[in-house]
């Protein structure tokens, strides 16, 4: 009893001393204070939904991160760190009172939301933070973090090349300041400022520097959330470019010496320019501006900068144009660009779904292929997942008008119905008693019409990719149910396939 | 009763004991040492720094010493010391199975094997009866002895190419580097050869039971080696099991038996005969279980182990279920395979050719094995896809090898290019179906343009064909390429032979 006493006074008093205790490298100076009423600790508890068990959630995920106020009542923050969130506490670093907030509004592929206190709460005493403009490369900069809910750690560094990188796994690939000087492990959604105003926030490590979002895509996110006719976002062209390096490819596509240009390697089905541009085309200019040998135009502010950071620039509903030739012939297609989304991929990014779509039927749980599934194989499931599944994603990720998603039998819940077939996992389906699918809703009615009859009885006949093949009788499939639903503590009866 | 059982049995245990002991054979096991270089996968003209190790063998008679493929591949120089003799007598190759990792030696001195006493072939031993090991493993230049017992007998992968599955049985005795290729006794017979361990997990050593090295010395009766028979058929075990899956396929009640063809390969020498939802019921005459193995000296394997004990040529009569109707079917066993990707592979160098500085090489688990032990963490995911599942993509189909780019020989030519996909696909629109096929197009091209194609990359290499040509030979020179082409056929082994090494 002593003991607990003793520990409970010693825990106190660590936390009663938090804001006294200020070490060297805090943030301190005349803008302390107001960073201090701009920067936020956010405590956010997630259920995420559970991809091996798509009935239920994994275990609650608490973590803390950082939000900037952005503006009255609104908190910017990183989408991820949200996602699936049910819990949501802002505080500022120096108050006990935790504000519960909630997701306004999210951009997963831009990996940005902005948060806001729940009904009948206000963020009081707080500063909003101006966004300032892009900075030059080069640039004198501060990272914010929070320590230990109370402390804000200030780290200099420089800012010293923008490139694009994907902002989340939904594959959007926006600008990045890569900084210097500040060696890190992992960001929680740190802000970076520089001269009181936020200039981007970190989003992600690479080789131990932050890579943090520029002020650019903050603003374009943040303006497009007001706008009143409703979020845009970002676009894509859906048409991928690449250099012509080769000086003889160069010669027989007809692209003079000193003269910039990039091949069209492929058109997706599903972008604007589908109709009038295809492969071997060669682009000249986006917007009349001019593309160099490598694919770069002059930014104002960065120098030379991918032609994708221009586009990125636009809002979705922008009308944009390319000057491309065809057999030497110059030819113009403008197109009204539509909104980048990862859900346009055969295997979609991460999102805020609550729930995963799945179907069972006899214990085979089927599910749509997705980023969320192969990040169940943990930290490093690039190289723990499945090695087809994988390919999948990496090399033929582009969904076609007539198959935007891939069916995948992720396990099989054993039950004497589904006998013999219980060690089966992660094949890829192909088709349903004859006919091929390409979402679990198509999977759902496929299911429900005639089966195949043979022997007197009927059956669902699946066929997978790698020519494996399960048949499974329509009857008893209802008792099969119950019993598996009992067995493994599936609740949600719209799991299961009912006819 | 009890006590007279007992007594029974001990003296049953020494009585083999007794008659076992094989120190009284160890005159006719040789300590082998090996001299070799690995094959450079990279940079295939190249071979790595010689290295030395060494491994056992054992007299089978007619001057032939049996021994592990993995204990004289690569050799460029082969001695053998046999038990209690100082002298090291140089040894060649007669025959090498890399896919039962067996081979068979000669010494260059006959006379040294006179007087030899050849060991016999026993047959597979029975689960937990006991077996001794004999060798010469590291620690120590003497010959060495342990006792085990076995422990299971089954169907698994032979590490020495990584590719190839057979029958083998494995003991609680330690197999440590040394013992490869050393004789498993049980009594005066050797039963098994040791060939492989469990790295993960203590005395857990596997041996080659006598059925695969009799099959092995059958072969290369004609004089040449052939190889295990390719099967190339993929089924789908258990699903039987399922009463009403039994039903769909319309296999008679409680009939216990089958296993259900899901794949059919096109190289498979049953393509045409068996099909895809076929289910096999037996196979040389023995019931296939649901689980896909038969019975076989008391236990139960897979059932290709019997396919396996084919030579080339033979018949293998199969009972197979189609639609409802039983037909009884003749696959003749043979080679099929049209690729050798999945493996690794000990020919005198890997099959290349080099042009305009851009060497081009067939993937193999040989050139993965460039990325390291971690290869399939490090290796790019379009090779550890083709390597590992080289069936599932169609990309990969029709074709003798998957030929990649290995290496960029830097010259004005080719400065521009960078690998982003190294796995060609097409070479000036003709699909690239091996190194051979590659290096007469290029050889032999008239066109004003090269242009290759890369699987699952839409970035094609453009090159003005007289321009490589114009770098090929100095940029041979300047890397020190030479030669400059490989293109033997694997079967052409690197060991060295009686003639000399290759």
């Amino acid at each position: 009893m002593i003991r607990l006493v003793l520990l409970v006074t010693l825990a106190f008093t660590i936390v009663a001393a938090g804001p006294l205790h200020r070490p060297h490298n805090e943030y301190s100076g005349r803008d302390a204070s107001e960073v201090e009423r701009s920067v936020l600790h956010l405590t956010v508890t997630r259920a995420v939904p559970d991809p091996e068990a798509p009935w239920s959630t994994q275990n609650l995920d608490v973590a803390g991160y950082a939000g900037v106020v952005v503006g009255e009542n609104r908190v910017l923050t990183q989408a991820s760190i949200v996602s699936n969130a049910v819990y949501i506490q802002a505080q500022k670093v120096d108050d006990v009172e935790k504000i519960p907030m909630r997701v306004t509004f999210a951009d997963y592929e831009a990996n940005l939301a902005i948060l806001s206190p729940i009904e009948g709460k206000e963020l009081t005493g707080v500063k909003i933070m101006p966004i300032g403009g892009d900075i030059p490369v080069g640039s004198d900069v501060s990272l914010i973090s929070i320590e230990n809910e109370r402390q804000l750690r200030r780290v200099e560094g420089r800012a010293m090349e923008v490139r694009l990188r994907d902002a989340s796994l939904g594959g959007l690939a926006v600008p990045m300041y890569s900084m210097t000087g500040m060696n890190r492990s992992s960001c929680k959604s740190d802000p970076m400022i520089r001269k009181g105003s936020l200039i981007g926030i970190c989003q992600t490590v690479a080789e131990s520097q932050p890579q943090v979002i520029t002020s650019g895509v903050l603003s374009h996110f943040i303006n497009e959330k007001l706008n009143p006719e409703g979020y845009r976002g970002f676009s894509s062209l859906g048409v991928s470019l690449h250099p012509v390096r080769s000086p003889w490819q160069r010669k027989t596509l007809g692209i003079p010496a000193g003269k910039g240009a990039l091949r069209v390697a492929s058109v997706n089905e599903t972008s604007p320019f589908s109709d009038c541009v295809k492969s071997d085309d060669v682009l000249h200019a986006v917007d009349d501006i001019a593309v160099d040998h490598r694919g770069f135009y002059l930014h104002p502010r960065w120098g030379m900068m991918p032609i994708g950071h221009y586009v990125i620039s636009k809002y979705a509903g922008d009308n944009l144009s390319l000057r491309f030739s065809r057999a030497g012939k110059v030819q113009t297609c403008a197109r009204v660009l539509r909104r980048y989304t990862s859900q346009d991929k055969l295997v979609p990014g991460p999102g805020n779904s609550s729930t995963i779509p799945h179907v069972i039927f006899g214990g085979m749980v089927f599910q749509e292929l997705s980023v969320d599934y192969l990040s169940t194989f943990g930290r490093e499931w690039p190289t723990k997942a499945p090695i087809p599944l994988m390919f999948i994603y990496t090399y033929l990720n582009d969904a076609t008008l007539t198959r935007r998603r891939l069916l995948v039998l992720t396990n099989v819940l054993a039950d004497e119905f589904n006998a013999g077939y219980e060690k089966i996992s992660h094949l890829v389906l192909e088709s349903i008693n004859g006919r091929p699918v390409a979402s679990i809703e198509e999977l759902k009615i496929h299911l429900k019409l005639p089966g195949v009859q043979r022997s007197g009885a009927e059956f669902a006949q699946f066929e997978f990719r790698n020519g494996a093949e399960i048949v499974l009788p329509y009857q008893g499939i209802d008792a099969s149910h119950k019993r598996i639903a009992k067995t493994y503590s599936i609740s949600q009866a719209s799991s299961f396939f009912t006819r | 009763m009890r006590r007279l059982v007992v007594l029974f049995g001990l003296s049953m245990f020494f009585a083999l004991r007794l008659e076992a002991n094989p120190l009284a054979l160890r005159r006719s096991v040789f300590r082998i040492e090996t001299t070799g270089q690995e094959r450079n996968f990279l940079n295939p003209w190249r071979l790595d720094s010689p290295e030395m190790w060494s491994g056992t063998g054992f007299y089978i008679g007619n001057g032939r010493i049996l021994t592990n493929a993995h204990v004289v591949a690569n050799a460029s120089s082969i001695t053998v010391q046999r038990d209690g003799d100082a002298r090291k007598i140089p040894a060649y190759v007669q025959f090498i199975g890399h896919d039962v990792d067996l081979a068979i030696i000669g010494v260059t001195d006959g006379r040294y094997l006179k007087n030899v006493e050849a060991l016999s072939f026993g047959s597979i031993p029975k689960l937990r009866s006991p077996v001794t090991t004999v060798g010469y493993p590291m620690g120590g230049d003497q010959i060495s002895m342990t006792d085990g017992v076995v422990n299971r007998i089954s169907y698994q992968t032979y590490v020495h190419t990584d590719a190839d599955m057979h029958l083998l049985v494995q003991v609680d005795s330690a197999i440590n580097p040394g013992n490869s290729g050393g004789p498993v006794f049980q009594g005066r017979n050797v039963v098994g050869v040791a060939f492989q361990s469990l790295t993960r997990a203590q005395s857990a050593g596997f041996i080659i039971p006598v059925p695969v090295a009799e099959r092995f010395l059958n072969d290369c009766m004609d004089g040449h080696y052939d190889g295990v028979p390719h099967w190339g058929v993929e089924t789908q075990d258990l699903v039987f099991n399922n009463s009403m899956a039994a039903r769909f396929y319309k296999i008679p009640q409680k009939d216990g038996r089958g296993t259900l063809v899901s794949r059919v390969h096109a190289w498979s020498p049953a393509r045409g005969i068996i099909r895809r939802g076929d289910v096999l019921l037996s196979i040389a005459g023995k019931d296939i279980g649901v689980d896909g193995r038969v019975a076989f000296e008391g236990e139960r394997v897979d059932y290709e182990a019997l396919y396996d004990f084919r030579l080339s040529g033979e018949k293998v009569r199969m009972e197979v279920l189609r639609d409802g109707a039983i037909l009884n079917l003749e696959v003749i066993a043979g080679q099929g395979l049209p690729h050798q990707y999945s493996g690794r592979v000990f020919s005198r160098r890997p099959k290349f050719t080099v042009f305009g500085g851009i060497v081009f090489t067939a993937l193999t688990l040989s050139v993965m094995e460039v990325w390291g032990d971690s290869w399939e963490k490090r290796a790019p995911l379009i090779l550890r896809n083709l390597v590992r599942n080289p069936f599932d993509l169609e990309e990969a189909q029709g074709r003798d090898e998957l030929v990649i780019v290995s290496d960029i020989l830097v010259n004005k030519a080719n400065a521009f290019v960078e690998v982003s996909s190294p796995a060609l696909d097409k070479v000036n629109g003709q699909k690239v179906k091996s190194v051979s096929m590659l290096h007469e197009v290029l050889r032999t091209a008239k066109d004003e343009t090269l242009r290759l194609d890369f699987m699952f990359d839409k970035v094609p290499w453009i090159f003005n064909l007289a321009e490589l040509r114009a770098v090929h030979d100095e940029t041979n020179k300047r890397y020190g390429v030479s030669p400059v082409f490989w293109l033997e056929p694997y079967s052409v082994d690197a060991a060295v032979t009686k003639e000399g090494v290759q």
